[in-house]
């Protein structure tokens, strides 16, 4: 049985409020209504359940179970504003060493995309400050916006002082020989601790068995994680949305009694273990160098950024937010917020199973009032006569 | 404004009271190669609908990559989801809706392709099996 690497993905946007006036230029407004309601919903059906399960779990297992968790700056504020029992018990759970919190950008966003600037790195910064004040730590291992990757992020991210990178496991590590299945990041010393993401979507996406499959056991899952394993020394990462449980998949599945039993059906196995991101850096167990220029992601089918920047109105959004377009016109807080990679999210036209997932997360009706909520929400004063105007010419 | 109706009359003295008429095309009811004519030089089609029991108009809009605003009650905003909706009597929506899909090209590029893609979708028998299948699982009871 390999060494089981569990990491949980907290974060929650800001949405923009919708229905915009064509009249006056009012700026971004975001939805506080609709972020409380929704951060209070999944606070009391996942993250408090969940946050009290892992105390329950560090309580009963000691030492034996550890795991990593990830929380964006924006869901962090909201947390603090809307559920902030949910941030003592993590701190609680940082304390008594069960967790291991990871880096990322503040936002939530797509900088690491935008090669001319450094706001990657502001955000990064941004992001350590907030789990220093917040929690009295410096993350050492980073994880970039759903896990987008490539030679030169992974550069960025070592220039930044970080040792270890969580990435998406792609099929083209497979032909990179690895007892471990840890690697080093070409050109840099960062230890890129591969996702498998085939395992992690069995618990985000057929825990219940929808598709036809039977339900989950921690057994059956054990089971099938075995069926990966090639050496005894593999480390298999496990990344899912801790929304996951209690919120994408509700309580009802069993999905939290999953989660507690999982720890005890992998100990009882032998060599079974649970190691944090950054046990795995101080084991020095990366053995193979990994090299990905093209960028790589955990979201879609397609694990790539067309997520984001699938589309016409995607690339047009994303072009606004780092060419100055956004920066020139309104204040920061609101340009960084409009970042967050969510709203260019809401306007991927996918179809399919991964346009079912999009519109499972989206506020909005359409992905085309998406882009209009955004683009809206930084235009400077336009009126009907304006525009006229301007089509005219 | 294409169509002819009850309120032709009163559009048509709205215009002119307005003074926008250098703005407003009224060419009655048009088809054939007139239609094809207007809609390969539309950059976006509407239709306010009060009511509509399908709205082929908005499929052959569709057919010639112009993106299309509908009413949320006809027909044809169940089939093609890519497009805006609003309810035909929020005006105000509707006239936004019209100047955003105006004012950003992205928008009607996305809509239009993907609309057309649906377009690629629908046949006519593909509709006659499902009413037949309709009718056959009503002889069941």
């Amino acid at each position: 049985m390999p060494s089981l690497c569990l990491y949980l993905q907290i974060h929650q946007p800001y949405r923009l409020a919708a229905g915009t006036s064509l009249n006056k230029h009012i700026g971004p407004r975001f939805d506080s209504t609709l972020n409380e309601e929704i951060m209070k919903r999944v606070a009391t059906r996942c993250y408090l359940p969940t946050t009290a399960l892992l105390l329950e779990m560090a309580k009963r297992y000691g030492k034996g179970f550890s795991c990593a968790m990830s929380i964006t700056g924006t869901a962090l504020e909201q947390m603090r504003r809307y559920a902030p029992t949910v941030l003592d018990r993590v701190a609680r759970l940082v304390d008594i060493g069960v967790v291991e919190l990871l880096g990322e950008t503040y936002y939530h966003s797509l900088s690491s995309l935008d090669k001319q600037s450094n706001e990657f790195e502001m955000q990064v910064a941004m992001h350590q400050d907030a789990m220093q004040t917040t929690f009295g730590i410096k993350p050492q291992v980073f994880r970039n916006t759903e896990l987008i990757y490539s030679d030169a992020i992974a550069h960025r991210v070592a220039m930044m002082g970080f040792t270890g990178i969580i990435a998406e496991g792609t099929p083209r590590l497979n032909f990179i020989p690895s007892r471990t299945g840890i690697y080093r990041a070409a050109g840099s010393d960062l230890t890129v601790i591969p996702r498998n993401y085939p395992l992690s979507d069995e618990i985000a996406f057929r825990f219940d068995g929808s598709n036809g499959s039977l339900r989950l056991t921690p057994d059956s899952y054990r089971e099938t994680v075995s069926r990966w394993v090639e050496h005894s020394e593999n480390i298999i990462t496990i990344g899912v949305d801790c929304e996951t449980f209690g919120e994408h998949v509700g309580n009802s599945t069993g999905i939290l009694e999953f989660l507690r039993e999982l720890p005890e059906s992998f100990l009882a196995s032998k060599d079974g273990r649970f190691v944090t991101p950054s046990a795995i850096l101080t084991e020095s167990l990366s053995d193979g160098e990994y090299s990905c220029p093209d960028l790589t992601s955990w979201a879609d089918q397609s694990k790539d950024i067309s997520t984001w920047l699938g589309n016409t109105m995607q690339q047009r959004a994303f072009d606004a937010l780092y060419d100055g377009t956004i920066q020139r016109v309104v204040d920061e807080e609101s340009w960084r917020r409009l970042q967050t990679s969510d709203h260019l999210y809401y306007m991927s036209t996918k179809q399919g199973s991964d346009g079912d997932v999009h519109r499972y997360f989206s506020p909005y009706e359409s992905p085309y009032d998406a882009f209009i909520s955004f683009m809206n929400s930084f235009r400077n004063e336009c009126t009907i006569k304006d525009v006229d105007t301007k089509i005219a010419l | 404004m294409a169509g002819a109706g009850d309120m032709l009359g009163a559009v048509q003295e709205r215009v002119k009271q307005l003074g926008i008429e250098d703005s407003f095309l009224f060419p009655g009811f048009v088809q054939g190669e007139e239609l094809e004519e207007l809609l390969s030089v539309a950059d976006l089609y509407v239709m306010p609908s009060v009511s509509e029991p399908f709205g082929l108009s908005a499929l052959e809009a569709v057919s010639f990559d112009v993106p299309v605003i509908l009413s949320k009650q006809s027909g044809v905003s169940e089939v093609i989801s890519h497009a805006l909706k609003t309810d035909f009597w929020d005006t105000d929506r509707m006239s936004e809706l019209m100047v955003h899909a105006l004012t950003y090209p992205e928008l009607r590029l996305e809509m239009a392709s993907a609309a057309k893609h649906e377009l690629s979708e629908l046949h006519w028998e593909v509709s006659a099996i499902k009413t037949v299948e309709v009718y056959q699982g009503l002889q069941g009871h």
